[in-house]
């Protein structure tokens, strides 16, 4: 039996062909597909059998999901274990290579990729990508994350001083 | 976290190119000095910080397997607080640079009571054996001051504080003395005035966090007759003194605030009441209406602990652990399969601070347990559930990969050696040392192997106690710091991992400085009374030689005396004034002995 075509349409238009299990990393895209292809040993004479499935992500834009696909394909044949089993050390694991290297991307993109792989919910790239954002804010003062963000300052001279005085310790345990 | 993006882009904070929701996920990844830092980048970031339930949820997703019982490491109701300051810990144990000094304390051998004090650098030990007392400093053992056998002859129970050390002998008598950190003994042993005992002194209990103010209970002693008695350190008299039962009091326990816990020989347990009341002092007994299973003829040698802030007496027997709730007269037991070799109550001042179940980790109590084949049980003192299970249940890998052990027991196949020698925990840690000076450290909640050290020692030691294993005898771990100390033979170690937060440890350096300020100027106060009063005892010696008759020869002189007395008796208003107070005081006293 040979697999339907999946097609994964972009806000821009775009069309994406698709292997299923590179399409159904995005946990949202298998549930679709769940919905749309009960069971796929049913009765083979659909009408519709050899039509493409066609998937619209009016969210992500063609040149962000070039880089999801990408990631996606990479990962086709891994199976990540479930998050909620996830042990704490996991948690704390540095950044895979592959995803460092990945992601290495304007701060634009990465944004994008971030937004695009929760909507999409592909909770291992969400991970990535969040790590790789927690990275960039690592060992900084909070002037060089305003920085790095693009924020302003909305603190007076004095709130700054009262915050960082309620941020100290307080030893009484 | 299912995701309904749409409304979560129309959330995202001006500013910021990311979504809250998506932040927190950030967040999620982030050290302990960011965690702290974002608070700091803007208005936003800065109420993101106060979002205490948003915190919960990180907090809970990074430490997944820690259940939602647990002690808390910063006592706060916010997660975010707790999230920081337990990453801090846990990295500073697990992979902080560790510094370790080791020093030799000749008169350590022997020494059952080690008091550690991490604020003011300072430790003292008692070797039971000599009476000598040791002080030093506690992270280098420099500035060593011995005082040489303290112990008064005949003495048969005693307590230590950092603060104090109080003997009980068998005829009745009590003895004591203020230690400090300059002179050990500030004022040398003395006897205690008061005569609330009619026997034996059986139990001694000292409160270990303060000295307690002048004229207030600082120690308690227990004696054969059922009485207590409290006691003021500072100016070494009798307060208070109770009546209890008619058994030997076994064990005698205090907040030293409202609540006293006695345990009789007949193993019956009284909670006494309003013994601290300085203006209406009378003492209320309680005797606990529950039934205990433990062997009353244990009672002597087993431990008591009491869970102030719970209303919790915890004892442990063999191989039972009774927990008795006073409030409820509740009791729940845990029984093992095999005995109990050591238990630790956790090294900080949650037992004595109320609970308060809002806490971060409702504010549980935990006692580990270490039994004979090194398995390590931690419960809490504060489950309220009929059956107690045991929040963590580990076997330390020292328990079966300890060479010299594995080694000696092979040698000699009659040797009846626990497994680990001693067992200690804080709110995040579980210590365990076996013999010849190794030691390792666990998460208490997830039991998680943090770090293992080791302790060179001189063979010379070993030979000395002509054993070869020598077993870890104590280990103090500091309430809050990845710190601690660690005893074998006559060696003590210090260790500390990783650079603790930098404001911590100065903000301790500063209290410190005052603390020791305020113990100096106290120190001083403590010497000018104690001059004061050996002047007042030779005066009070000289007058009674002087003016009793008995010891006057010259009948010239006694004739005088009489004629003094009848003269100031009669006319003290108009008494010469030459005729000097010392006169006044010996009439008194001479009145009273008569």
């Amino acid at each position: 039996m040979t697999e339907r075509k999946i097609i994964i349409i972009t806000s821009d238009g775009d069309k994406f062909p698709v292997e299923r299990k590179v399409a159904e990393k995005s946990i949202l895209i298998k549930n679709m597909l769940k919905n749309l292809l009960p069971a796929e040993d049913e009765e083979e004479d659909d009408e519709d059998e050899d039509e493409p499935i066609e998937v619209p992500t009016q969210n992500v834009r063609s040149a962000v999901m070039k880089n999801i696909l990408e990631w996606c394909d990479h990962y086709k044949d891994y199976n990540f274990p479930d998050d909620e089993q996830d042990d704490d050390s996991k948690k704390s694991a540095p950044i895979d290579a592959w995803d460092k290297n990945f992601l290495n991307v304007d701060q634009e993109m990465l944004y994008e990729i971030i937004l695009a792989a929760n909507y999409l919910n592909i909770k291992p790239l969400l991970n990535a990508g969040c790590k790789v954002v927690a990275e960039m804010i690592r060992g900084k003062s909070p002037e060089e994350i305003r920085k790095t963000f693009n924020i302003v300052n909305d603190f007076t001279p004095e709130e700054e001083a009262a915050i960082r005085r309620e941020n100290e310790w307080a030893e009484d345990r | 976290m299912e995701s309904n993006a749409a409304d979560q882009y129309e959330i995202q904070p001006p500013g910021s190119p990311l979504p809250l929701e998506l932040l927190m996920v950030v967040f999620r990844f982030l050290d302990p000095g960011s965690l702290k830092n974002m608070a700091l980048v803007c208005k936003t970031w800065y109420r993101l910080s106060k979002d205490n339930s948003m915190w919960m949820q990180i907090f809970k997703e990074r430490f997944s397997s820690i259940g939602s019982v647990f002690p808390r490491v910063s006592r706060t109701r916010l997660w975010r607080t707790e999230l920081i300051e337990r990453e801090t810990l846990i990295k500073n144990w697990k992979k902080g640079k560790g510094v370790h000094n080791t020093y030799n304390l000749e008169s350590l051998f022997y020494t059952t009571d080690l008091q550690c004090d991490f604020k003011t650098n300072r430790l003292i030990s008692l070797n039971k054996n000599t009476g000598n007392l040791v002080t030093c400093s506690l992270n280098n053992g420099a500035n060593i001051d011995l005082q040489p056998s303290t112990i008064p002859s005949g003495t048969t129970a005693y307590a230590m504080s950092k603060h104090s050390i109080v003997f009980g002998r068998w005829d009745s008598k009590v003895f004591g003395s203020l230690i400090n950190h300059k002179n050990i003994l500030l004022s040398g042993i003395k006897e205690f005035k008061g005569a609330g005992h009619r026997g034996m002194v059986t139990c001694v209990n000292v409160n270990q966090t303060e000295l307690g103010k002048e004229g207030k209970i600082g120690a308690i002693t227990g004696d054969e007759n059922g009485t207590i008695v409290g006691w003021d350190l500072k100016k070494g008299a009798q307060v208070a003194h109770c009546k209890i039962c008619e058994a030997t009091i076994a064990k005698v326990d205090s907040d030293y605030k409202d609540v006293i816990v006695v345990l009789d020989t007949q193993g019956a347990l009284y909670v006494v009441k309003n013994m601290f009341n300085v203006f209406d002092c009378t003492p209320e007994v309680h005797e606990l209406q529950v039934s205990l299973e433990i062997n009353p003829q244990n009672v002597m040698f087993m431990k008591m602990y009491v869970d102030y802030g719970d209303s919790n007496i915890v004892l442990i027997d063999e191989n039972t652990v009774e927990i008795i709730s006073y409030r409820d007269n509740l009791v729940r037991r845990f029984v093992t399969e095999e005995p109990i070799y050591k238990s630790s109550l956790e090294q900080n001042s949650t037992a004595f601070t109320k609970r308060d179940v809002e806490l971060v980790g409702t504010d549980p109590l935990f006692l580990a347990i270490l039994l004979k084949s090194g398995r390590v049980l931690v419960i809490n003192v504060r489950a309220y559930e009929y059956q107690i299970r045991p929040v963590l249940d580990i076997l330390p890998r020292l328990a079966y990969e300890d060479d010299d052990y594995q080694r000696v027991v092979a040698i000699n196949q009659n040797v009846d050696l626990p497994a680990l020698s001693e067992i200690a925990i804080n709110s995040l840690v579980v210590a365990v040392g076996s013999y010849n000076g190794k030691i390792e450290f666990y998460d208490i909640t997830t039991g998680e192997f943090f770090r293992k050290i080791a302790i060179k020692s001189s063979s010379k030691m070993l030979q000395q106690v002509g054993s070869q294993l020598l077993p870890i005898t104590n280990i103090v771990m500091d309430q809050s710091l990845s710190a601690g100390v660690v005893a074998y033979g006559s060696m003590v170690q210090f260790f500390k991992f990783g650079d603790f937060y930098k404001e911590l440890e100065t903000k301790r350096k500063k209290k410190n400085f005052k603390e020791r300020k305020y113990s100096n100027n106290h120190i001083k106060e403590a010497i000018k009374d104690y001059e004061y009063e050996l002047h007042e005892e030779a005066q009070t010696a000289s007058r009674l030689q002087k003016y009793n008759g008995d010891h006057l020869e010259d009948s010239d002189e006694e004739l005088q005396m009489a004629l003094a007395l009848s003269m100031s008796i009669n006319e003290t208003s108009v008494g010469s004034q030459e005729q000097d107070d010392d006169l006044l005081v010996a009439i008194e006293l001479s009145k009273q002995i008569i």
